[in-house]
């Protein structure tokens, strides 16, 4: 909705002129400098005594001002500090996770690097996380063993798809990015890690379809590897022990 | 996606039936109402048959309808009051067959509310007002009256409101021609209200209180309010003034009372109640609706119980003064929500479940043994009046009108493999369901059949006289003889008709007023009344091949394609023309038009030549023989057929009756194809073709009458029948075998029927149900179908019946045999005998619980059953009857992995169920193996369970069962099925469960659907996505992977997809501290579906599905509803259709606005704003339009309108019918 203006008073159509540009050129205060409050009122976040403006006019002659321009070297000379900050942190952490894992590794070599391989063997995607963005990589890259599971994960996805003449767009999506993930994982530290190259056999395919079996029956396996029942699933009374494979 | 709503079945069901002379002839009318729709019925008298005139979708809910009349009017006009806020008068207009809006006054909001009146409708018997009132406060009066012009004037409104009170039924009080007045029952729950012990609330009493309307001052006055002692639920009116003493009767539990003002004292009769029912004798009993019938000399009530039970109440008057309620037993129907007594002597009845029915009046029930109940008969305090049931002695059925309402589910297959599906329909309620197999196709009727010494090669018939209403002869052709058959009692063959018999015969008919015509290959003959024969014989050695005849012309074409054509003249000589007409090639079909009424011949001469064209030729004097056009084909025709449709019935100056309709051309190819072409009545052009195919034989065509008009029988592999319905063109299948010849049929046993031949037979045919776009089959059950599933392998059907409030059959027998001995028992010493006879009486008795209803047992109780059925016989194969109080709400068949290669059926029980506050004794899930090769159902083992299971379904050689709000994954075990996975997030109660490949969808109750992934890795069942809205899920339907349509119980269709980035590899997380940061808002999945379309029915949908209804069609989504209509929402395939439509929808709006005064939009827009669907019942009204306004709606979008009528249909055939 538009009014029309009456009368011709020169100076009014000046101030109107510039309040439009302003108004225009208001979009140009970058996002992190100023804020629009919820009482619709906005507040200058460069300034340290967050100073109030009811128009985006009144916001633009502050940024004008002296002592918003002052406070602006400060401002981003903070920022800058904080971001330098959060590399390093990021850095010591990823050294630090480097360092710990090779230790526990070598309290008890075997048993961590089998728990591990399953463990990546039966996880059919990238773990879930809450804040889930696929721009990303950072987030997926936090499990160590990518190259593994990149492999290990397309198998199971194949023999899933056996159930089901469809398949979700979103898997055939993840999966393709679990390549892209180990492609530039290769010339990082996890280089030496040993590749699953070798493919699925008819045993392995076995093995992992009665393990999947003893799952959904609702058997656990417990510290020890011994299979027991889970005590929230009912099995037949004569089920005393979990079926060994056919196969083997 | 864009869809595209479709009915193809319109509800049946009746909520209000009124009747009068809407036409405004001595004709009665019945005006109904199915819920968003208007209908106007016409029984006639001679046949007993009711037939349909009108029926008219209003886009908005009927919610009462009144009939009146002003003093001294012929014509009754109809009031409605709707869920639009606004009061509407409608006119019928025989004519134009069209209801006209005759008023329209707006007054509140629309919507179904408390306080905006609507809900109740009362009419001054005298036509002077009308009184239109909310649930709560509101009244408002109209006052109704003529203008100079005499026509009919409504005032603006007069408020009788008052505050806090709630009303149960109004009527408007026979007072003559005083003041009127309405009486309303009303409660006033102020006090209740304000008072917080709850004191107030227990002493609140119902109230009887008479507005009148003050003619002279224009107001309305709370004229008196007195208390009432029961609880009533609805008025009689009393006639009164010179007919009547006036007052009102009040319906109420156990009594029905008369009260009328002044010295009049009220007059109580107790309601009697049958001898010796299974019923809890402590429950109260109630009239449920009545009809009233009214002669100059006396009146009568039929009053309905809720058992069935008609009773006949009269009224006794001394000087104006009422002194005695009579009643007496009528008979005993299915409960009705409305009965109509006709001054014909007929009772229609619209039932509430089942199919609807007309009776004929046979007796009054004055004059026989059945004893008369009298509120003067003294009587104790509690104590009433006992009659015994018995077949119908007063009423005969004359007419039954198929009612599929309530569906309660339906699936479509083609179990029965006749490449169309059926429709396999679980309908009705208690002992009156029914399942329903529906096929696409006309009803065909056989009247008789009679073999013939040969194979006939065709059949006519002949009137004797233009004058006579049935046909005198019906002429059979065979290979070289012709054999005469006259009509009369019975049909004889007879040699004195003046046919030639020694002859195959090329056609006949009636010529003039009363002369025959035979068409043979050598000649023609013409038999005058008085048996003179008048013949032409062929020239030289050519024969006649084809030939076209009516009233006053012939036309023939001899061998080389040459033209001959005789015309009657006034002396009712038959003279050729003196040209003869070469044509292009061999002749193949030729079709004459019927002689228009009041003119001499037809202009239009159709020939169908072997080079693949039709060419019309002129017969007019001035271009004789002239060709006019020519239309070129696809393949070379076979028959020609020129018909008169579309037309409405009209009365000239004269008063002749006649149809004035468009001449369309019937065009039937060798290919099987069927064209229809109109035909420019004034210059002959062909224009505007539709096409069909009807099958894989040549189609032949033939002119019959139906309704009054002109139709065509098209004869392919099946036969069609196209004809014009309600100002639409239907082209439906019979479902009938093969035909091989037919023409019109008219006796007096069989006014419009079919003679037609059939290999070697002679049938006589007749349609009824035109309109019907399904003919049925109906095998009965006995509880309430709830659901039902197909055992893919013998095709046979599992299904549950569940009923409330009912015995088992164990139980039942039980009480029987409980209460003869109780009668046994109490008899004195001397009456043993006598009572041991009675009881043995008692127990052998057997009414069929189909019509006088089965007992109820009161709340809590239920009676449930599993079938084994086979669909197309119908057949009984296996019953499980389960125990008392025992519910059945799902079942499934399907097989387990470690089952082995058995079917196996698991029912879901609850135990002990009380609906509202919902609360169970627990449940259980009934497992069954089917064996004998599928026809028996052997019990394995009972599972028990905490809550109702109410969905079942397989997955992954395991089930998921649905208790109470868990979802579970159930496995085959020795001794029951063991539980091996649960979820606990479903916030109410799981009410189906849809499973494909990996992905699970579960409907909740209240609170839409929920995607889960079932992990076997760590045995969890995990919520990944969920909808943003709440819907109250009934039924849903899983379209692809990601998409799924529900519907709900409001009656809306929803889309919902999950958007492409959706992953189901979610976390379920143990710990918790996750899940607060993860769960959506309000404890939601973290992922969201997104609604694609969404979309108000207007009636609750029970059932979904996603399949093709005609072979070679594609796919759409079927839909039925509680009310008894069945739709289809399909997809648009270009965006051209669309923008055409959403056009087409939009004018339709603005210049054809729902009749009801709801706003289109916002009537689908009811609960969720209508999203990406397009209301193709709304754009075909576009049929039903003015001719002017269907121009400029045309225009408008750049078509003319045939064209946009033929795109209509178009997206009609390609998915439908």
């Amino acid at each position: 909705m538009s009014f029309k203006r009456q009368g011709d008073d020169q100076s009014q159509l000046n101030i109107l002129k510039k309040r439009r540009v302003a108004d225009l050129l208001a979009y140009y205060i970058p996002e992190d400098e100023a804020t629009l409050m919820k009482n619709g009122r906005y507040t200058c976040l460069v300034c340290s005594y967050r100073p109030i403006f009811d128009t985006v006019d009144m916001l633009t002659v502050h940024r004008n001002g002296k002592k918003h321009l002052e406070g602006l070297k400060g401002f981003y000379r903070k920022k800058t500090r904080l971001r330098t900050e959060i590399e390093k942190r990021q850095h010591q952490i990823y050294v630090a996770e480097e360092e710990g894992q090779q230790e526990a590794a070598s309290s008890a070599p075997l048993l961590t690097q089998t728990r591990k391989i399953t463990h990546h063997a039966l996880l059919n995607a990238t773990p879930y996380s809450s804040c889930h963005k696929r721009s990303s990589i950072t987030t997926e890259v936090d499990s160590e063993c990518q190259p593994i599971q990149g492999t290990s994960r397309r198998s199971l996805h194949e023999m899933e798809a056996t159930g089901s003449n469809a398949k979700s767009s979103t898997a055939s999506e993840a999966h393709q990015h679990g390549k892209s993930t180990k492609e530039e994982n290769k010339g990082g530290p996890q280089q030496d890690a040993p590749p699953d190259e070798e493919p699925m056999t008819e045993q392995r395919r076995k093995e992992l379809e009665h393990y999947l079996k003893l799952k959904s029956d609702g058997w656990v396996q417990d510290r020890s590897g011994k299979w027991i029942k889970d005590e929230n699933v009912e099995f037949d009374s004569d089920e005393d022990d979990a079926p060994s494979n056919p196969h083997t | 996606m864009f869809l595209y709503n479709l009915t193809l079945q319109r509800a049946t069901g009746i909520s209000h039936a009124i009747h009068g002379n809407f036409s405004g002839t001595k004709q009665q009318e019945i005006v109904v109402s199915r819920g968003k729709i208007i209908e106007i019925l016409r029984p006639d008298a001679n046949t007993g048959k009711v037939h349909t005139l009108l029926t008219m979708e209003v886009f908005g809910i009927i919610r009462s309808l009144m009939a009146f009349r002003l003093t001294g009017g012929t014509k009754d006009y109809i009031v409605v009051g709707s869920d639009s806020g606004r009061i509407v008068i409608l006119e019928y207009h025989p004519s134009k067959n069209m209801f006209e809006k005759v008023h329209q006054e707006t007054f509140g909001k629309s919507g179904c509310r408390r306080i905006v009146p609507g809900q109740f409708l009362a009419v001054d018997p005298k036509g002077r007002a009308v009184m239109i009132g909310a649930i709560e406060k509101q009244k408002l009066v109209y006052i109704l009256n003529r203008d100079a012009a005499a026509r009919l004037t409504i005032s603006s409104p007069l408020e009788a409101h008052k505050a806090n009170t709630l009303v149960y039924h109004v009527v408007g009080v026979d007072v003559g021609f005083e003041n009127p007045m309405f009486a309303c029952l009303e409660m006033d729950y102020e006090e209740a209200d304000n008072d917080p012990t709850g004191e107030a609330a227990a002493n609140t009493q119902q109230t009887l209180t008479f507005y009148e309307l003050d003619l002279g001052l224009n107001h309305v006055v709370r004229k008196y309010s007195e208390a009432l002692e029961e609880h009533g639920n609805f008025l009689i009116t009393v006639p009164g003034g010179a007919d009547g003493p006036s007052g009102v009767l009040i319906c109420s539990e156990n009594y029905i009372t008369y009260k009328n003002f002044g010295d009049q004292p009220d007059i109580r009769c107790p309601i009697p109640r049958r001898r010796n029912d299974l019923d809890d004798p402590e429950r109260g009993m109630i009239f449920v609706c009545s009809a009233t019938h009214k002669t100059k000399s006396m009146f009568f009530f039929l009053a309905q119980t809720e058992q069935g039970d008609i009773f006949k109440v009269t009224l006794e008057t001394d000087e104006e003064m009422v002194t005695e309620i009579r009643m007496k037993y009528f008979d005993t129907i299915p409960v009705a929500s409305a009965m109509c007594v006709l001054k014909t002597g007929f009772l229609f009845v619209a039932t509430e479940f089942g199919n609807h029915y007309l009776y004929q009046i046979a007796h009054l029930g004055d004059d026989d043994e059945e004893p008369e109940f009298s509120s003067a008969m003294p009587l104790e305090e509690g104590d009433t009046f006992f009659f015994q049931p018995r077949p119908l002695k007063n009423l005969v059925l004359v007419d039954e009108q198929e009612n599929l309402s309530p569906i309660m589910s339906c699936q479509i297959a083609d179990l029965a493999n006749e490449d169309t599906p059926q429709l396999y329909v679980a309908c009705g309620r208690g002992p009156r369901s029914t399942l329903r197999v529906l096929r696409h196709g006309l009803e065909v009727s056989e009247m008789a059949v009679s073999e013939l010494p040969g194979n006939p090669n065709a059949v006519w018939t002949v009137r004797k006289h233009v004058e006579d209403e049935f046909d005198a002869y019906i002429i059979v052709s065979f290979v070289n003889a012709t054999l005469v058959l006259s009509i009369g009692e019975t049909v004889e063959e007879v040699t004195d008709s003046g046919f030639l018999g020694t002859t195959p015969t090329l056609s006949c008919s009636l010529l003039g007023e009363d002369a025959l015509v035979q068409v043979y290959p050598d000649g023609i003959r013409h038999i005058r009344a008085d048996k003179r024969v008048n013949e032409w014989k062929t020239p030289g050695k050519k024969t006649i091949v084809r030939c076209a005849v009516n009233q006053r012309q012939v036309v023939i074409a001899l061998t080389g394609g040459e033209l001959v054509y005789f015309e009657m003249d006034p002396s009712g000589q038959l003279n050729e023309y003196t040209e003869r007409k070469e044509m292009s090639a061999d002749v193949v079909c030729m079709s004459l038009a019927n002689v228009p009424p009041g003119e001499q011949r037809s202009r239009f001469l159709a020939v169908g030549l072997v080079d693949n064209t039709v060419r019309i030729i002129s017969l007019d004097p001035s271009d004789c023989l002239q060709p006019l056009s020519m239309q070129a084909l696809p393949a070379q025709p076979e028959s020609l057929c020129i018909v008169e449709m579309g037309g409405v019935e009209k009365q000239d100056e004269l008063g002749e009756k006649g149809t004035i309709g468009f001449l369309y051309l019937n065009i039937g190819l060798q290919n099987g194809v069927l064209l229809r072409t109109v035909l420019d009545p004034v210059t002959g052009d062909l224009s505007d073709t539709r096409t069909r195919y009807l099958g894989s034989r040549p189609v032949k065509l033939f002119r019959v009458r139906m309704q009054g008009q002109e139709a065509v029988l098209a004869m392919s592999s099946r036969s069609w029948l196209s004809y014009s319905y309600q100002s639409r063109f239907h082209l439906t299948p019979l479902s009938y075998e093969t035909l091989e010849y037919a023409s019109g049929f008219a006796s007096e046993q069989c006014p419009e029927g079919i003679v037609a031949i059939s290999t070697n037979t002679l049938r006589i045919l007749a349609l009824e149900k035109l309109g019907a776009v399904f003919n049925q089959v109906a095998f009965p059950l006995q509880y309430t179908p709830r659901k039902f599933c197909i055992h893919p392998e013998t095709n046979n059907l599992v299904l549950i019946e569940t009923d409330h409030n009912a015995y088992t059959e164990a139980t039942k027998a039980q009480r029987k045999q409980q209460m003869a001995e109780e009668m046994v028992e109490a008899a004195g010493e001397d009456e043993r005998e006598l009572a041991a006879e009675m009881a043995a009486a008692f127990l052998n008795e057997n009414l069929p619980e189909a019509i006088f209803g089965a007992p109820k047992a009161g709340a809590g109780q239920w009676a449930s059953l599993v079938r084994l059925i086979n669909p197309i016989q119908g057949t009984t194969l296996d019953l499980v009857q389960l125990e008392q109080n025992e519910a059945a709400f799902s079942v499934t068949i399907c097989r387990f992995a470690n089952g082995g290669d058995d079917w196996y059926v698991l029912v879901g029980v609850a135990r002990d169920m009380i609906l509202n506050p919902r609360s169970t004794s627990g449940g259980f899930i009934y497992t069954y193996r089917l064996g004998g090769g599928g026809d028996k159902l052997e019990f394995v083992h009972k599972t028990p369970v905490e809550d109702v299971p109410l969905a079942i379904a397989p997955f992954q050689g395991r089930v998921l069962v649905g208790v109470g709000k868990l979802l579970r994954i159930y496995d085959l075990g020795k001794k029951k099925l063991l539980r091996k996975c649960e979820n606990k997030h479903v916030p109410n109660l799981v009410t189906g469960i849809y499973t494909m490949g990996q992905r699970v969808v579960i409907s909740d109750i209240q609170e839409s659907l929920f995607w889960v992934r079932y992990k076997r890795n760590e045995n969890q069942l995990i919520i990944f996505a969920d909808d943003t809205h709440p819907r109250w899920v009934t039924t849903a339907c899983l379209l692809d992977y990601d998409t799924m349509a529900s519907a709900d119980k409001f009656g809306n269709i929803s889309i919902v997809r999950l958007p492409p980035n959706t992953s189901d590899d979610v976390d379920e997380d143990p710990t918790g501290n996750k899940a607060l940061w993860d769960r959506g808002l309000l404890n939601g999945a973290s992922q969201k579906a997104e609604v694609i379309m969404n979309y108000h029915i207007g009636e609750t949908v029970l059932s979904l599905q996603k399949t093709t209804l005609i072979p070679g069609g594609s796919e759409s989504l079927v839909y039925t509803t509680l009310s008894g209509g069945i739709g289809i929402l399909v997809p648009f395939t270009s965006h051209e259709d669309h923008d055409f439509f959403q056009h087409l929808e939009m004018h339709m709006r603005s210049e054809f606005p729902p009749l009801c005064g709801r706003d289109h939009l916002s009537f689908r827009s009811y609960y969720f704003p209508v999203k990406n669907v397009i209301d193709g019942d709304l754009c075909e009204q576009f049929n039903s339009m003015d001719p002017h306004k269907q121009k400029s709606v045309a225009e408008e979008l750049d078509r003319t309108p045939p064209e946009v009528s033929k795109k209509l249909e178009d997206i009609r055939t390609r998915y439908a019918f």
